[in-house]
C-alpha cells in the first residue's frame, strides 16, 4: 500500500487476498518485524562471525530505514540493487511501463 | 475457455476484483508447483501503468508446456487500477519501520536476567467466523 491502492499479498508468511484502499495491518507487522527486529539479528549473526554479505536492496524498502545501508557499508558489506520496489514491472520508473491505455 | 480470455474477448471495463476473481478462478493462471507438475509452466505477469490519467493494470496470462518451452497463449486485459490509498485523517497512524534499531531497547533485562520469555496465548474465537458471512 506504498504509492498505490491494493495490499501487498506475496512474501507473506500467510495467505493473504489483496485490500483495495484499505491497509491490512497483519501484513503490514509481517513486513516490519523484518525491518524492525529480523533484519539486525541476521545482520549481528555475520558480523559475529566475521562473514561477509552482499545485500540485495529494494530501494522503496531500505529508503525506510538507511541505517540499513550504511551500517552495512560500515561494517564492510556490499551493497547492490533490487531495483526500486520488489516487482519486475516496477524496475522502470513509474510511467514508462509497457502497455498503452 | 479461460475467464482471463473471455474478459479480453468482451472488452470491458472489469474491476481489478473481477480480474483477480478470474485469476484465481482460472484453472491455467497459477504458477504454482501443482500445474507445473500437470506439464504446464504458467504464470501471470502483471503490469502496473501510471502514466495513464485512467490508472490501468495489464495482466499478462502466459501458459506453455515443459516440453516446447514455447507461449501457448498471452492474453491481456486492462481494468481501472483503485485509487492510490490515502490515509484516514483523523484515524490512520503512520507505520513503524524502525522500531528500537540495532541496539533494541536499551537497558531492557528481563527478570532473573532471564533470556526467553514465552508467552502463552489462547485465542477463544468459537463461533465468531460466522458473521464474515453476513
Amino acid at each position: 500500500m506504498t504509492g498505490d491502492g491494493v495490499s501487498e499479498t506475496s512474501l507473506r508468511e500467510y495467505p493473504a487476498t489483496q485490500r483495495i484502499n484499505e491497509r491490512d495491518y497483519s501484513g503490514e507487522s509481517e513486513f516490519e518485524y523484518g525491518s524492525r527486529a529480523g533484519w539486525w539479528r541476521l545482520f549481528k549473526l555475520f558480523n559475529d562471525y566475521k562473514m561477509k554479505f552482499t545485500l540485495y536492496a529494494v530501494g522503496a524498502a531500505v529508503e525506510e530505514q538507511p541505517e540499513a545501508i550504511t551500517r552495512c557499508v560500515e561494517e564492510g558489506h556490499d551493497i547492490a540493487s533490487h531495483g526500486t520496489f520488489v516487482y519486475p514491472g516496477y524496475l522502470q520508473p513509474f510511467g514508462t511501463a509497457m502497455n498503452a491505455c | 475457455m479461460s475467464n482471463l480470455l473471455s474478459l479480453k474477448l468482451d472488452w470491458s471495463a472489469p474491476t481489478v476484483h473481477q480480474v483477480r476473481d478470474a485469476v484465481q478462478s482460472d484453472p491455467m493462471s497459477t504458477g504454482n508447483a501443482e500445474r507445473a507438475e500437470a506439464g504446464y509452466v504458467s504464470g501471470n505477469l502483471y503490469v502496473y501503468n501510471r502514466s495513464s490519467e485512467a490508472k490501468c493494470l495489464s495482466v499478462v496470462h502466459f501458459v506453455s508446456t515443459s516440453s516446447q518451452s514455447t507461449f501457448a497463449s498471452i492474453h491481456t486485459v486492462i481494468v481501472t487500477m483503485p485509487e492510490v490509498y490515502a490515509a484516514h485523517p483523523e484515524y490512520a497512524f503512520p507505520r513503524n519501520f524502525k522500531g528500537f534499531g540495532e541496539k533494541g531497547l536499551e537497558g531492557l533485562k528481563w527478570p532473573n536476567n532471564a533470556k526467553i520469555a514465552v508467552s502463552f496465548v489462547i485465542n477463544y474465537e468459537e463461533v465468531s467466523l460466522i458473521f464474515w458471512t453476513t
